[in-house]
């Protein structure tokens, strides 16, 4: 039996994931199908399997007439750093018997991660996070990406200046990174509309407006 | 002539460049106008729908809205994340239509644009609607004995209710068209594994682990070539060989329109083959272009 979740005043995260992906996590029966062929539920990578991240968002729920129980459980969620490992590859997604969309349940755990303040800081899950804000604010900034600006700016933030450096010499010198920034398309219509719509968690706006 | 929308996308211009330049040499080659998509903006790729979702709609839904205006009804989007984005947020709009509507009002002002009409289609889907007939009088260098492994990664076809995919766990439409090429497409279990993507530059550990399994794979089952059709897939697997697969006999990765252009009789510095890590030159001692072949 599958149950649609209501999805008016979100109160948990399985009401968010409700909102945000239309598919209702307490359908879960604990299979282990996402765990079973994620990439990167392996030793050394993710900390909490996706079938043990689908249990805890469902335990929130169950709980949430005892608010510290309900928040411990989100709280797993939130501070793993599974949501932050996965490659949303589509796999959980794809094979879940009872389509609850696994991959855009990992989404909202990273956006609601950073809005709390709770996302992982394992160096890991920090470099990731630096990426997709250098992403993102280069993106909102300028329109397109300008792969070795991205890079260097990835590097600035993140520290690791050494790793891959001859790796980029030689894409430079086979034509692979193009020293010329592409053209610039005005994002400002895109940057209002976000502004708009209130669209938080900041996932770089800020930082594109500078 | 036919036309279709194209939406080239940021590596086009810089790490992929050879994937564009294939692209649009095949198009011109089988009289496809590749009509670009006025100010396209970038997809926002893995990073924007990890950790803004709003922002992931609103940089896919400004492409596709700049495509409605300038009349078009079908995309082609070449890298496969690009395609995702873009067709993920088709699907965004016909199953939250509140939330699309509020987005494309912001981002168009115009009321009436609907995006739900809109087709996004990948390299696959645009290279099985052409005429077969079409190709096959243009293949001048079949590529008999070429064995191929057929290369999906992710996105191409997962998740199936955003791509339409009839078979996401084993596709088979790539191999249709290698098949028509002449090359024989072998059989391998990695055909849909993640490449490890954009953790290329912020865990690097992932991108050579998936590596090293999905070329030893190919390896195993005796490729000559590994052939994709996605330029993240495509650094991944070309640029980090050496790191992942030291020691052992290289594999060439091509894109699929790359490919076609060998057997249609591009030379190797149309397609740019120069610009490779892996050295492409077994592809084209099978298959020499502007050379007899047999067969």
């Amino acid at each position: 039996m599958s149950v649609a979740h209501p999805t008016s005043s979100p109160t948990t995260l399985a009401d968010l994931v409700a909102q945000s992906t239309g598919t209702c996590v307490l359908n879960c029966y604990q299979c282990g199908r996402c765990a079973a062929g994620c990439p990167q539920n392996v030793p050394g990578f993710m900390d909490i399997s996706p079938t043990r991240i689908m249990h805890l968002l469902q335990l929130e729920d169950t709980f949430s007439n005892d608010p510290p129980r309900a928040a411990e459980y989100a709280r797993q969620a939130l501070t793993s750093s599974t949501c932050w490992l996965c490659a949303g590859c589509q796999a959980c997604t794809t094979r879940c018997p009872q389509g609850v969309d696994i991959a855009g349940v990992m989404d909202v755990l990273r956006q609601q991660a950073l809005a709390l303040g709770l996302a992982a800081a394992d160096r890991r899950s920090e470099d990731i996070q630096k990426f997709h804000a250098t992403f993102l604010a280069a993106a909102l900034k300028h329109g397109r990406i300008h792969e070795l600006d991205l890079v260097l700016r990835y590097k600035l933030a993140s520290g690791h200046w050494l790793e891959d450096a001859t790796v980029g010499w030689q894409m430079l010198r086979r034509g692979k990174l193009s020293l010329s920034r592409p053209a610039t398309v005005d994002t400002s219509k895109i940057q209002a509309a976000l502004r708009q719509m209130g669209a938080g968690p900041d996932g770089g706006i800020e930082e594109a407006k500078t | 002539m036919n036309a279709v929308g194209y939406y080239p996308g940021c590596s086009q211009s810089g790490s992929a460049r050879e994937y564009d330049l294939s692209i649009r040499a095949l198009a011109g080659a089988m009289q496809i106008d590749l009509k670009e998509i006025p100010d396209w903006v970038c997809c926002g790729a893995s990073s924007a729908h990890a950790i803004n979702q709003a922002a992931a709609f609103a940089l896919a839904a400004d492409s596709l809205i700049k495509a409605r205006r300038a009349g078009m009804d079908c995309v082609l989007a070449p890298c496969a994340m690009c395609y995702s984005r873009l067709a993920t947020a088709v699907h965004s709009a016909k199953n939250n239509p509140a939330m699309a509507q509020a987005t494309t009002k912001a981002l168009s002002s115009q009321e009436d644009l609907d995006l739900r009409s809109l087709r996004v289609i990948n390299v696959l889907t645009w290279l099985e609607s052409l005429p077969s007939e079409d190709l096959a009088k243009r293949i001048v260098h079949p590529l008999n004995g070429l064995k191929v492994a057929c290369y999906y990664g992710c996105l191409l076809v997962r998740p199936p209710q955003v791509t339409g995919a009839r078979n996401a766990e084993a596709p088979r439409n790539m191999e249709g068209l290698v098949r028509r090429l002449g090359a024989e497409p072998v059989r391998w279990s990695m055909a849909t594994e993640c490449c490890g993507a954009c953790f290329s530059l912020s865990c690097k550990p992932v991108v050579l682990r998936q590596g090293r399994q999905i070329f030893e794979a190919a390896r195993s089952s005796g490729a000559d070539v590994i052939v994709l059709a996605c330029p993240m897939c495509h650094s991944n697997l070309d640029m980090r060989q050496a790191e992942f697969a030291a020691g052992a006999k290289p594999i060439p990765v091509l894109y699929l329109t790359q490919l076609i252009g060998l057997a249609i009789g591009m030379s190797a510095d149309a397609l740019r083959f120069s610009s490779h890590f892996v050295p492409v030159e077994p592809v084209l001692t099978a298959a020499p272009p502007g050379g007899s072949h047999e067969g």
